[in-house]
């Protein structure tokens, strides 16, 4: 473990950012760019930043459980959302969608467009997540 | 069945992948999970068989409601529902055969998963009316395949494994740049509408070097005669169930998608079939004659069969072939169809059997080389009763399964008088047989040697996968012994396949389905002035609060 004192230091700074934006990209994602995938990408880069300066056994604090858990949860979820069109007789992945008033002042709300295949995309999250991550967690083993 | 159930093709499989891998510390139970979602899956390829045959009608599903060219379809017609079947009773009789013959450490890991996710793959392919998911379903099916290859590793295997995975992943480069080139060319990717623009004789010409493009990419996968150099390498190195699997799914789901394709799609135009028919006709005589003098020359079991995979694809070819050549009749080109159909059926489960057979082979003697084992039918004699009709199945002696399909293969190029290709076939079908006894005499006939001999011993366990052995044996009988009702069900497909009007219909919607109201009118009514009604009720709601 070759960690220099910037990357511990730039890493503590990175790691939650990262992580507020990848939840960002992720609600953005529905009507504009972004998404469950690159929000996938962008938290599991906070994730190995975190490895690469405090090592495996730190991540594993910081995650639990396996990653491979990651990925099937993560395909339970996707599947999941189109099991529950399917199940009201709709044909598979019919989406439902509507809007959560969310008070932002006293005066205005803010209209927040909710659709059942956000879970999906959280699904994608996960597995994005699980992949990159257990796959360099398993290469950088290899080479230490 | 209904339309919407077809979807539970891709569904059980993923179910099956996940729950497996939650279970991945328990083997027992991923068994018997396994087992449950495959027999599962066998009665659902069955239903929608009953559904869809005796009509030749088409179960059709938008994925997420969206209208058909623009969203994905999934469509269950003849042909893939006798594929569903068929490819279901092989998955789940290699299942058995692998439950129960591998050790701890081939089945240890993902493999029961990656087995699951390799069935979704496939099953996916035979569903999806739509291009570019045919794309997403090879790729899972290749990914799945690849992490197949590591099962039990070898350095012989891992070697290559490498080939296989340098040229799928240019196989794959290939087929997404022609799928980007064929939307670019004609718009759209919806394997149904491509169908009506063809049958409107409205392809532009310059598509046509990107159709031709394609018969090399589904060419690769199926290993026809310049492209198959891959397979013979690969898949003799794999355990013999795995051999099993491949050679029962992967190249005939090559397969499946040649008959879609160059058949379905684009053999309405002329155009097209001016360029393919010709080469798809070379090619078969090519693949099949050279493929079985490969396989005659191979010493060891798994070799022999491996090149015999490409051997036998050759005959597929040749149905395709003539299906589209110019110049032959309607009826005849029906007939080749169903019988490339009934040929790619006969296959699955025989070579399937095929390996599985080898496998056990090699668990009693201890290797596959031929010369290194012999006089199993003392030591085994069930394993060489059901080896013995699968090989005759294969080389087609009547009254086997091989025999009917050969036998409407070479009618309909008799008929057609293409002659030359008869010929080859003809001349392959005699080789095969050599090459089946080959394996008999020096394997079973011959005086004993091998491990068996060495420590008698010591009996492998292989009542397990003698049973996986034995179902597909029955179903090969059932299909040479019920030929007609098979080849029934074969010419219905092919029906439906020279003639895909019924497909369209069925898929882009001739208001016959009320589904498509639904779909057209939603968001015509309320798209538009959705946004201003939910701000409106929004402000609404705020002044209420005020």
């Amino acid at each position: 473990m070759c960690t220099s004192v910037i990357l511990k230091v730039g890493a503590r700074l990175i790691v939650p950012l990262s992580l507020v934006f990848a939840m960002y990209i992720y609600f953005k994602g529905h009507q504009t760019p972004g998404g469950g995938f690159v929000a996938g990408l962008v938290a599991s880069v906070a994730l190995i930043v975190h490895r690469m300066s405090f090592g495996s056994d730190s991540l594993r604090r910081m995650l639990p459980i396996s990653e491979r858990y990651f990925i099937a949860v993560g395909l339970t979820l996707a599947l999941g959302t189109g099991m529950g069109a399917y199940l009201q007789g709709l044909p598979f992945f019919t989406s439902a969608h509507g809007y959560l008033h969310l008070p932002t002042t006293i005066e205005h709300t803010y209209d927040f467009e909710w659709a059942s295949v956000m879970a999906f995309d959280l699904g994608v999250f996960l597995v994005v997540t699980g992949v990159v991550v257990g796959m360099i967690d398993v290469l950088s083993k290899e080479i230490q | 069945m209904t339309q919407h159930q077809i979807v539970l093709f891709v569904v059980l499989p993923m179910a099956a992948g996940i729950v497996t891998t939650f279970l991945h510390r328990y083997r027992q139970a991923q068994r018997w999970v396994g087992a449950g979602f495959l027999i599962a899956n066998m009665v659902f390829a069955f239903k929608a068989l009953a559904t869809v045959a005796p009509t030749g009608g088409v179960l059709v599903s938008q994925m997420g409601n969206w209208l058909a060219p623009f969203g994905i379809t999934i469509a269950v017609d003849t042909l893939s529902a006798l594929m569903l079947s068929m490819a279901s009773i092989v998955c789940f009789c290699v299942f058995i055969y692998c439950a129960f013959q591998f050790d701890r450490d081939q089945q240890g890991g993902f493999f029961h998963p990656m087995f699951h996710l390799l069935i979704l793959g496939v099953q996916w392919s035979f569903i999806t009316g739509d291009f570019f998911n045919l794309f997403v379903a090879f790729e899972i099916m290749l990914m799945a395949s690849y992490a197949i290859f590591c099962v039990g590793t070898s350095k012989k295997q891992m070697k290559q494994a490498y080939k296989y995975v340098l040229l799928n992943l240019l196989g794959s480069t290939m087929f997404v740049t022609c799928l980007g080139l064929i939307y670019g060319q004609l718009g759209t990717l919806n394997m149904a509408d491509i169908t009506r623009l063809a049958m409107d004789d409205k392809l532009p010409t310059s598509s046509l070097p990107v159709i031709a493009m394609m018969l090399l990419v589904f060419g690769g996968k199926t290993a026809i005669f310049p492209l198959w150099y891959w397979l013979p390498d690969t898949y003799h190195t794999l355990p013999s169930a795995i051999g099993g699997l491949f050679a029962g799914l992967l190249t005939k789901v090559g397969a499946y998608v040649m008959i879609r394709v160059f058949v379905m799609m684009f053999g309405t135009s002329t155009q097209v079939t001016d360029i393919i028919a010709p080469i798809l006709l070379l090619t078969a005589g090519i693949t099949m004659f050279l493929g079985v003098l490969g396989a005659v020359s191979m010493h060891t079991v798994r070799r022999i069969l491996s090149i015999h995979i490409i051997s036998q694809v050759g005959y597929m070819l040749m149905g395709m072939g003539l299906a589209i050549a110019t110049g032959v009749a309607q009826d005849i080109k029906e007939m080749a169809v169903a019988g490339a159909i009934f040929f790619i059926m006969h296959n699955m489960v025989v070579k399937c059997c095929l390996f599985l057979c080898g496998g056990l082979m090699v668990e009693h003697a201890g290797d596959d080389d031929l010369e290194k084992i012999g006089g199993l039918l003392k030591r085994a004699p069930w394993l060489a009763t059901l080896f013995m009709i699968a090989a005759l199945s294969l080389a087609g002696l009547p009254p086997l399964s091989g025999f009917f399909g050969k036998w409407v293969l070479l009618s309909a190029g008799f008929q057609s008088e293409h002659y030359v290709v008869v010929f080859f076939a003809v001349l392959t079908s005699l080789f095969t047989l050599l090459s089946m006894l080959k394996i008999w005499s020096y394997g079973f006939w011959s005086p004993a040697q091998g491990k068996h001999v060495d420590q008698p011993k010591k009996r492998p366990m292989t009542v397990g996968g003698m049973w996986g052995i034995a179902l597909l044996v029955i179903v090969a009988l059932s299909m040479g012994l019920g030929a007609q009702k098979y080849y029934a069900m074969c010419a219905t497909a092919a029906k439906s396949l020279i003639d895909p009007t019924n497909y369209v219909k069925a898929v882009l919607g001739e208001q016959n389905t009320p589904e498509y109201k639904v779909v057209i009118n939603e968001p015509t009514s309320q798209a538009q002035p959705m946004h201003h009604e939910s701000h409106e009720t929004a402000a609404n709601h705020d002044s209420h609060g005020h």
